[in-house]
């Protein structure tokens, strides 16, 4: 048999019923006030968040018998990032539990949006909201954003450190 | 607020002075897009090669209305469905990340993709000679785009069923588009599709550049 060809295109069946497609998930974007992603638009998702404010540890109880250090970890607090000027949804966004876990995964280590959104069970459009609320109010700040393969036609610069990097990732590669 | 295309995004107010985690400065962030129809391998192509085990996560793909929030005021409304995609990371010398993002290629699905090839290096297109009508829309879309892509058979039990002659003509990519076999399960075949794709774009640029 030999392969149909690619212009049969009334004969392309777009996949079938078994690929489902998840309901829309209503409470996350509840989470950023109703907003899927106002300003996180420009944000990739592989853009890597880097958490900058410090976790401070809830006062230990005397006598309490303090756990294993893990819980006390995943106690740790933050104050709540204030924005400049906030928008009553993302100051409720920032302040809660979501945010506070994008903080928490950001900690000691770079993450993608991705990674974040993965860990948190959160969907990609949230997260970007949310990293982006928290960026504004200084909480984290985002790295990532020269696209090294994109080189700027009008700066012929751009097209040979665009080069650079692919060479350093096709050595990677090969290594491997 | 807009995220401009430099590497640091300064912080608004002024926090904490934290140092850079664990004194690294951050990665170069590199990405490959994986496409492909349903089950043709894309999860099994990424875990063969990914530092870390495949990761999941809801892309939401948003269409825009508008409506009115509860303030009263009329905002940008988005009703929005969720398709799963699977990603893997590998990292390289010279503090490098390399995403491989799987994502399915059905043709209802492709408005989400140009958020997601935005800055890709390129695309494995993966292929299964038995259902190859589902690599359609993929193909047409990385062409129609410009995007450095490569086609990867996947060879199912080890087997090619068909030359790979007879899949570029089925398939009518142009000439500098590679034709490759490759075995989703096998580090060594996707490393070498990996590296074709990067070969792909290196040429690409390097013919933009130089004329
Ligand atoms: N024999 C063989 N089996 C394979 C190969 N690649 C994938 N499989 C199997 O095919 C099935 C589908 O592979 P996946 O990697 O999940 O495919 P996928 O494209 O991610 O599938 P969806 O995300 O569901 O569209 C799995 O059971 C794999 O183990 C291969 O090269 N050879
Ligand atoms: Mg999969």
């Amino acid at each position: 048999m030999s392969p149909f060809p690619r212009d049969a295109r009334a004969e392309h069946p777009d996949g079938g019923a078994d690929e489902a497609v998840d309901a829309p998930s209503v409470r996350p974007y509840m989470v950023t006030g109703g907003r899927t992603r106002p300003s996180g638009d420009d944000l990739p998702i592989e853009a890597l968040v880097e958490c900058l404010v410090v976790p401070t540890d809830p006062p230990a109880v005397p006598g309490q018998g303090a756990g294993p250090g893990a819980e006390n970890r995943s106690s740790a607090t933050y104050s709540a990032p204030r924005l400049a000027s906030p928008s009553a949804a993302a100051t409720a966004s920032l302040a809660g539990p979501e945010s506070r876990r994008i903080l928490e995964l950001t900690t000691g280590q770079y993450l993608s949006v991705a990674e974040i959104s993965a860990h948190a069970h959160l969907p990609v459009g949230v997260v970007r909201v949310l990293v982006a609320d928290l960026a504004e109010a200084g909480a984290v700040r985002v790295h990532g954003l020269t696209q090294a393969s994109l080189s700027d036609p009008a700066d012929p610069r751009s097209g040979a450190a665009a080069l650079a990097v692919l060479e350093s990732v096709l050595n990677g590669i090969s290594a491997l | 607020m807009a995220f401009p295309r430099s590497d640091v995004v300064a912080p608004a107010a002024a926090g904490p002075a934290v140092p850079q985690q664990g004194g690294q400065a951050p990665p170069t962030v590199v990405k490959i897009v994986v496409a492909g129809g349903f089950a043709v391998g894309k999860t099994t192509f990424i875990g063969s090669i990914s530092d870390i085990e495949p990761l999941s996560t809801e892309a939401a793909m948003t269409e825009h209305s508008v409506g009115v929030d509860d303030a009263g005021m009329v905002s940008d409304r988005k009703t929005s469905t969720t398709v799963a995609m699977d990603f893997g990371r590998i990292t390289l010398p010279g503090n490098l990340w390399l995403y491989l993002f799987g994502t399915p290629g059905q043709d209802r699905f492709l408005f989400m993709w140009d958020d997601l090839v935005r800055g890709a290096i390129g695309a494995v297109v993966l292929v299964d000679t038995d259902r190859l009508d589902q690599c359609f829309p993929a193909v047409d879309y990385f062409e129609s785009r410009g995007i450095p892509f490569v086609v990867a058979v996947n060879c199912f039990e080890g087997v090619a069923r068909h030359a790979l002659d007879d899949v570029r003509s089925a398939l009518a990519v142009p000439a500098d588009v590679p034709v490759i076999y490759t075995d989703a399960r096998s580090r060594a075949a996707t490393k070498q599709a990996l590296v074709t794709v990067v070969q792909t774009a290196m040429r690409r640029l390097a013919a933009g550049t130089t004329g």
